[in-house]
């Protein structure tokens, strides 16, 4: 009895520090963060050295600057336009190539998926010279196409919805093909609407990926006007100069501001992404 | 009738099928393959980004193989990844490990750690030039609270790449941990209590029952963490413009540089056919592992 009383208050104590570790880990991983939103919030008369984890007074100063005097809304809006365009052409041309994987048997399938998933292991900043000499040669550089066409496209996406589209009955399209649906009716009214969970997946993973990315839109664009959140953000940072002054503010609040969306989607869509994750990661 | 007829006669009737893949193909072709072929013709050019180009057979190659700079940005770039992957894993497992407990409010710490990994690079790198900033920064501030000397954390070339790996596992675990964490529920339970029954102790069950059966996921993993090593270009960007004296130019920070700074595109070319081989050769030696591992088993 008094064994098992102390094996129990044993694993109870055990439990305590694994909670202790882990939420002073947790507090650890978010502190830079709150450093972040509370640096965004100084008043420029308050000196950033030493750091103040409660401050005594906010002010949206920073912000303010940011709007006015950088161009960061049509930046946003660019931002979201490529992300958003991209997502969305990769949820059509990825399903609609999968369906042909998943449900056809054509010659050359085989062959043709393994010489695809090539493109799974380069990335793409291997490609990104000639990438760019054809862009500019079509006068795209500069311009969303610049990120539609090469993006819109996503072998991994088309990967990832195939395994996905195999996990449904085929009896669903055989009972739709029995009422006369055609290849395209069973891939967009039957298929489709089952393969929503992995459908936002692929698009949340496509826009963070678009949103997120710095190197692709750095060379891809050169007015102030086509840059990225970004982009447009690094550009405030004054190139190896000191972190103090009001720019540290600023740059603080932009921080703050290109990390809030992506973090609010996470937030709502933490289960899809969880999910696509570890189908992606242990698959390989 | 021939073979080939009947082929061409199979491929008729699965226009339909085609049709479906057509975006996806012509996608790959035109952005893919195209440029692929481009890099490695480019390589073998003296190319300057306007004008002419002509063939300089390995002239290019030859170059990168005498230029102090491109090995110490490939020896940056391995380096940054062995300082980051191993320290990586450890500190994932661990708290893979924990949460596998069936600790309550496991979502919300698994959502804590990976929030960094979602965040972008660049709202990463103001974060952290500031935490590492010399004057400013807050790691030298509680360093002074308890009396030592501030450290050039991104100011000597001894500590610029080890602080930019650090920065990385902050970045990075999130996502070790979540694959860790799957992993870790997919081992039947009775696996762990039966060596629990025959009197193991936790650490010993871990050692040897636990990891050994993770082997698989670490394989992938640190293959993961390696190849995102080696596209390593916003740090050396916004936080050290690869310095001081190179010690955080990476690759890509310097195909970029070569490329897009000074226009040398048929160099730049060839810096990006070695990125390629190296990260094909790392999926090559993964996939070894992999068979051999399944085959082991």
């Amino acid at each position: 009895m008094s064994d098992a009383r102390g094996v129990l208050s044993r694993r109870t104590s055990n439990r305590a520090a694994a909670y202790l570790t882990l939420s002073a880990i947790a507090a650890a991983v978010m502190l830079p963060f709150v450093a972040m939103v509370i640096h965004s919030l100084r008043p420029e008369t308050v000196p950033p050295y030493p750091f103040e984890w409660i401050p005594k007074q906010v002010t949206l100063a920073s912000y303010v600057h940011l709007f006015k005097n950088t161009m960061i809304l049509r930046w946003t809006a660019n931002s979201l336009l490529i992300a958003g365009g991209v997502a969305l052409l990769q949820v059509v041309t990825c399903s609609l190539a999968a369906y042909a994987f998943a449900r056809k048997r054509f010659p050359g399938k085989d062959v043709i998926f393994w010489v695809l998933m090539l493109q799974v292991i380069l990335p793409y900043q291997v490609t990104l010279i000639p990438l760019f000499v054809l862009l500019t040669r079509w006068h795209l550089t500069n311009s969303y196409f610049a990120f539609w066409l090469p993006f819109g496209t996503n072998v991994f996406g088309t990967f990832l919805l195939t395994q996905a589209m195999k996990t449904i009955p085929s009896e669903f399209d055989e009972a739709a093909r029995i009422d006369g649906c055609s290849d395209f009716g069973i891939y967009w009214r039957v298929l489709m609407p089952m393969l929503r969970p992995s459908l936002i997946v692929l698009a949340v993973f496509a826009f963070i990926f678009q949103w997120n990315d710095f190197l692709y839109p750095l060379i891809m664009t050169h007015s102030n006007t086509m840059r990225t959140l970004q982009v447009g953000l690094a550009a405030l940072r004054p190139q190896g100069g000191v972190l103090i002054g009001p720019e540290l503010g600023i740059l603080m609040a932009g921080a703050t501001y290109a990390f809030v969306p992506t973090m609010i989607l996470y937030m709502a869509l933490q289960q899809h992404i969880v999910t696509g994750l570890v189908a992606g990661g242990l698959k390989g | 009738m021939s073979a080939a007829a009947r082929v061409l006669r199979e491929a008729a009737r699965s226009r339909t099928a085609y049709l479906f893949i057509l975006p996806q193909v012509l996608g790959f072709l035109v952005f893919g393959i195209y440029p692929l072929i481009g890099t490695i013709r480019l390589s073998f050019t003296n190319w300057g980004g306007l004008g002419r180009m002509a063939y300089i057979g390995w002239s290019n190659y030859a170059a990168l193989w005498g230029d102090a700079v491109f090995w110490r940005s490939f020896s940056n770039t391995v380096l940054y990844a062995s300082y980051y992957v191993v320290p990586c894993l450890i500190v994932s497992l661990g708290v893979a490990l924990l949460l596998n407990l069936r600790i309550a409010g496991m979502p919300f710490f698994r959502g804590a750690y990976y929030i960094p990994t979602v965040t972008s690079l660049v709202v990463a790198a103001f974060i952290w030039n500031w935490m590492f900033d010399f004057n400013v920064g807050l790691f030298n501030q509680y360093l002074a609270k308890i009396g030592i000397s501030p450290l050039p954390w991104l100011l000597s070339p001894s500590m610029a790449l080890p602080s930019l790996a650090f920065m990385s596992v902050w970045k990075n675990a999130g996502y070790t941990i979540l694959i860790y964490l799957a992993a870790l529920q997919n081992i039947p339970d009775e696996y762990v209590e039966s060596a629990r029954l025959d009197g193991a102790s936790s650490w010993r069950t871990i050692r040897h029952i636990t990891i050994p059966l993770l082997n698989h996921t670490t394989l992938l993993v640190v293959v993961m963490l390696t190849i995102w090593a080696f596209q390593m270009f916003v740090q050396p960007y916004v936080m050290t413009q690869g310095g001081p004296a190179y010690a955080t130019t990476s690759l890509v920070y310097y195909l970029y540089q070569q490329g897009f700074s000074t226009f040398k595109m048929g160099y730049a070319s060839a810096i990006a056919v070695v990125l390629t081989v190296t990260v094909l050769m790392v999926s090559i030696v993964q996939n070894r592992l992999l068979t051999r591992m399944t085959t082991d088993v």
